[in-house]
Formats: structure tokens, sequence, C-alpha cells
């Protein structure tokens, strides 16, 4: 069950324009080292630090990324699989307010409220990845990563991704968790974390960025390589645009990374991200970002490079009907794309707030599109011809033995969205989902 | 010509007819003040119109570029204090580590339209950078931007070093960007936080009044 929304004859055209942006306008690469690398592969400088990459040696390089990206838990268990016909799940990261669900202000980011996000992260039976969701503000800023990264090993089992201050914490956190590991070669042969970089948009590929890039690389720990990239801002505003930019400034990072150890794991995935031009506000609600992320998706599994997609997020400030609507929409789309590896899950505010409260309803969203991915299993013992023959002349499906058989796999059980009598919601408080949500979360941090 | 024509092109956006009208009017023996006047209520209105979702952040921007060339153009003719003369001096740059500039991009677009003289020191900029552009250019105000949590400390660090040379009280440290907030504001010490770009001009004229007094 799968969704294109760019014809294979679209993804070609974009192709062609993202290979035209290396070649024709290329990218500033500020990193001098991979500046020398990259001259001695084949690339050229057109003026002092812009480098133009000719199309074989982009071609060349992205042939080499393997197309099977795997996070495994702590136990050395598959948990996320981009093969996997079942989507996997994972919140955002870097909020920097979070919704505190216990009073419904929106504060500064904690320590404390990272460990809380993990521990409920442990607990979402949907979520196939961990994450503080903010970034602790009571932390000093070298160390928020890294004391993320361990608040994360000691509540979850679950793999995470991290975004480090700078290349020297971000070796730091790498170095703690081989610790964790037992060794590199065991982090790497089953990764349990994800590093977050890449290039800048429009054009432009950091210093820290190559370095870090390179880094991942050499040890062959998994990287996501991917810009912020705003139509209209940074580049155009049409959609098949801002893909042919965006992702010719991914080619030429993962030209970079596979260049420094060819095979390494890398992803990269949706880094469109629209900006509302009447307001100026980032718009991961909208349809435009679930949309370009299937895209992205498209393109890129057409060239064999595996991708993540944002959705389970929201522009609105609490987890009100438009944050329920648009989760329920982006998360629906996203389940339909060509990849299985989802995140994004819990953001509010276009990504600015992360809450809780939303992630549990994002969690229970997921459960439902795990669900409809399933699909429906096509056998002689299901189709149950059988059943109909000798239950129809009684009426007696509701006892029927393959009744009592298949009824429990038959529908998922919701544990937010009950189905219960008019009379019994009332009797039990007439409730409204956020504070069933409540409820919910109340009982997963105090358990 | 006249300066309802000249109104017109700085609404459609239209800098290098605004700035011809402009000069039309002025070599025609037109009050450059009755032009600031004028072209100030247009800004306004198109500031409430994008207020008010009537129009696109590029199109007030464009509006604000033309502007931005008039004012420009009329400045050796204005003398000092009197209405469209330099509110204040301000040095603006996205701090060290972050290459994000857009939202720099667009408040000192707002900024100049708005009469203030501004010092574009660029992306990734260390900030000591901050401190002695300020010096050399007699900045009222330092404004720094950052759009990465990552990056936000930087901020912080040229608050510092205004301290560490005792010069803290000479300038007013702006703050702005995506992930900033009223609450970093106030734990760095900063003097203001801008929300967005739009509120820049008017919350950083307001800053500088307070300075005066």
């Amino acid at each position: 069950m799968r969704l294109r929304v760019l014809s294979a004859e679209d993804t070609h055209r974009i192709h062609r324009a993202a290979l035209r942006i290396l070649r024709e306008v290329g990218m500033h690469v500020m990193d001098e080292d991979t500046r020398k690398t990259l001259l001695k592969a084949g690339c050229t400088e057109s003026e002092p630090g812009n480098i133009l990459f000719p199309e074989k040696l982009v071609e060349r390089t992205i042939s080499t990324i393997p197309y099977r990206f795997i996070l495994f838990d702590r136990n050395g268990k598959i948990c996320i699989d981009t093969a996997d016909e079942e989507p996997n799940f994972g919140p955002g990261l870097n909020c920097i307010y979070v919704l505190d669900h216990r009073t419904g202000e929106h504060r500064e980011y904690l320590l404390e409220d990272v460990r809380e996000a993990v521990k409920v992260c442990e607990k979402l039976q949907n979520l196939d990845m961990a994450s503080g969701l903010g970034n602790p503000v009571d932390v000093s800023p070298d160390r928020q990563a890294l004391e993320t990264v361990k608040a994360l090993v000691d509540g979850t089992s679950k793999p995470f991704p991290f975004i480090a201050h700078d290349e020297r914490e971000d070796e730091k956190i790498w170095e703690y968790l081989a610790g964790v590991a037992g060794s590199w070669n065991k982090l790497a042969d089953k990764p349990f974390a994800l590093d977050l970089t890449g290039p800048y948009s429009p054009l432009e590929l950091g210093v820290e960025a190559c370095r870090r890039l390179k880094f991942a690389s050499r040890r062959g720990l998994p990287v996501v390589c991917y810009p912020a990239f705003l139509p209209g801002a940074t580049g155009p505003v049409t959609l098949d645009g801002a893909i042919a930019q965006s992702s010719a400034e991914i080619l030429a990072g993962l030209v970079v990374h596979q260049l420094e150890c060819p095979g390494s794991p890398v992803i990269t995935g949706s880094s469109v991200i629209p900006m509302d031009l009447q307001t100026g506000m980032i718009a991961y609600g909208s349809p435009e970002y679930v949309l370009a992320g299937m895209g992205a998706a498209d393109y890129f599994s057409d060239l064999g490079v595996p991708t993540w997609i944002g959705a389970g997020c929201s522009d609105s400030h609490i987890p009100d009907a438009q944050a329920a609507s648009e989760a329920g929409m982006n998360i629906f789309a996203a389940s339909m794309c060509r990849t299985s590896f989802i995140h994004n899950l819990g953001f509010l505010s276009g990504g600015k707030t992360g809450s809780l409260e939303m992630l549990v309803l994002c969690d229970e969203i997921a459960g439902a599109l795990k669900r409809i991915k399933r699909g429906i299993a096509v056998s002689e013992e299901t189709i149950g011809v059988d059943v109909v023959k000798r239950a129809v002349k009684e009426r007696s499906f509701i006892v029927d033995l393959h009744t009592l058989t298949h009824m429990r796999e038959a529908m998922r059980a919701s544990p937010l969205f009950k189905r219960i009598s008019i009379e019994n919601w009332k009797e039990e408080g007439a409730k409204s989902t956020r504070n069933k949500i409540k409820e919910i979360l109340a009982s997963l941090i105090s358990s | 010509m006249s300066i309802e024509e000249l109104c017109k092109a700085v609404e459609r956006g239209d800098q290098e007819e605004s700035k011809q009208i402009a000069r039309q009017l002025i070599d025609g023996g037109v009050n450059p003040l009755n032009i600031i006047s004028s072209l100030t209520e247009v800004m306004e209105s198109i500031g409430d119109k994008f207020s008010r979702l009537e129009i696109f952040l590029p199109e007030m921007m464009m509006s604000g570029d033309a502007m931005a060339g008039v004012v420009q153009m009329m400045a050796p003719q204005i003398k000092a204090g009197e209405a469209g003369s330099t509110k204040g001096k301000v040095i603006l740059g996205t701090v060290k580590g972050d290459l994000h500039e857009i939202g720099k991009n667009i408040v000192k677009l707002l900024l100049e339209s708005n009469f203030f003289e501004v010092k574009d020191i660029g992306v990734d900029s260390d900030p000591v950078k901050f401190v002695k552009e300020a010096e050399a250019m007699g900045a009222d105000i330092i404004g720094a931007s950052s759009l990465m949590t990552t990056t936000m400390p930087h901020q912080k660090e040229i608050i510092d070093i205004l301290k560490d040379q005792g010069l803290r009280d000479k300038y007013k440290v702006v703050i702005g960007g995506a992930p900033t907030s009223q609450e970093w504001a106030d734990e760095i010490g900063a003097d203001l936080y801008c929300p967005d770009a739009g509120s820049a001009p008017k919350l950083m004229a307001e800053l500088l009044k307070i300075k005066v007094r």
C-alpha cells in the first residue's frame, strides 16, 4: 500500500533539475579539507569556495548508499526499518517551549521535561523511536544535547535522534554512545541513535556539517543529511522547484558523506518546510508540508536513497481540533508514502512547542495507521464461506467459533477513542478527548 | 508626477520608479518632508494590510524596499532631528555558527524603510565582531538573530563581551529568531525580544525613546 505523488517521469525531471543546479550553480562549501576532497574527485571551483559538481560524481556516489536503513533498540532488536510495510513512528525534537500538561501554560523546556517525555515515549506502544521532544535550557548550551541523550539512554531502550550543539559535543555524544554499546564497532553494527545534520539552504555546506557527515561516515554511524528549506525564502516557492533545489543541497551532502566512506548508512527526507508568506510563520501543519515530504520520498526512493518524512505536527498552539485534524491528515498521508519512517510527532506551534498531550494523540493516530497499513489479509480461512453456510440459518454469526477465533484481531482496540454509549459517557463524567489524554498521560507518568 | 503617484509606486513595490518619481518631485521643489510624511502613511497602511492578511510578506518587503530606496536617496536633503531623519543606528547580524539570514534580511529591510540606519554584518558573525562594528558605527542598537537552539548561546556572549568591556550601557541589545523567546531575552539580559520582523521597527523605536528619557 504505497501512494506516489510524483510519477517516475516527474522524479526524473526533478533529478535533472537538481543535477543542473549542482553543475551550473554549485554549492558554497566552507570546509577547506572537504573542498580539496571534492576537487580531487572531479568537482571544479567556479569562484573561491563555490564548488560545481559533475553529474557523474553525483550519480556514482549516490549509487553506493545502502537503500535499507535500520535502527535497533538497545537489546539489538530491529525497531525502524525503511523496508517495512508498516510505518515506524517517532517524535520530533528540539522544541523550545513545552505545553505543560499539568498547568496548560507554554513555558521553557527543562531537563525534567526531557525525562518525562522519554518516559512517555518508552511507554507509548506505537512509537518505535523516542526523543526528549525539547531542548533543555536549564543545562549549559554545550551539554544540552549530551544530557538529553543521557536521559534517553537512562529512560528508554528505543532508538532516538539527536542534534548536537557543535561538532565537539557531537563527538562527545558518539563517544558516550559507543561506551554504552560496548565499542565503536558494536554501535555501528546495531546503531540505536541517529545524528541530524546537513547543508544550509540556499546552497551552502558549512564547516560543521561537512565534518559531522564525514565523522559519521568514517565510523559507519547513521546520520540524517538534509537542510531546512523554506519555499519562497531560500529557494523557489513552488513545490517541484523546492524539492529540486533542496535535493541538490542534499545530494551535495550525500556526496561528501559517501566520498569519505562509500556504503556508510545515511538517510535524508522531507526538508521542505513551507512558510506562510502571509504571516512569515513556519507551516508544519500545512498540506504542502506533508505533500513535499511525499514528493521527496518518491524522488529519493527512485534514486535508491532511504528517507524519513515528517508528520504528527500542527501549527496550532494547543492540542485542539486544528491540531487533531492536521495530525490526522499528515500522519495518514505520510503513512501512505514511499518510506516507512515517520518523525516529528508531538509538534505544536509549527515545531516550537513540544506537547506530550499531542504525542499521546499522535500515538493513537499512528496505531490506527499501522492497522490500516497492515491491510486486509485474504485467505480461505478468513474469507470464511463455511461460516456463512453454517451460521446464516440460525443467524448465529455472533457466537460462531470463527467469530470467537478472529474477533480480537478483527478490530483494533483504541485506548483513547472508546466506543461507549452516550449514557455511559455521561456517567463517566462526559470527558472530552483532551481530558482523557490528560488521564492517560498521568497514568503513564506515575506508573 | 505627484506624491500620490509616488505612493502608488511604493505600494506596488517598484523601487526604480519610486526613486525616479521622488527625484522629479524634489527637483520640482516639493519639500522632502512632505514626501516622507506621505510615504510613512503608505507604509503604515501596508503594515496594516499585512497584519490583516490582505497582502503577502514578499509584497510588504518589496514596498519596504522601494521606500528604503527613496529614503536613502533623500537622506542628504533631510536635517538631523527632522521627520524622516535617522531614528537610530543598528548593527544587525546572524550569530556565530548560524548561516540563516532570511529573517535578518527582512528585519533589515523593514528597519530601513522605517528610517533606521542599518549596518548588516552578515551571517556566522563572531560576538566580538558585533561589538567592534557597533563601536565603529557608533550604533544605538545591536541586533542579533539566531535560527537554531544550538547557536542561541552566542546571543548571550555578545552581552557578556559588552559587560566585560564596560560597554553594556552604551548599546541596546535586541534579539530575535525562531527559537528565541521573551524568557530567553530575560535570562540573558537582552533589552528587547522581537517576536517577528513586522514588530521590530516599532519595538526598537520605543526602546530608543526609553533611552532618550
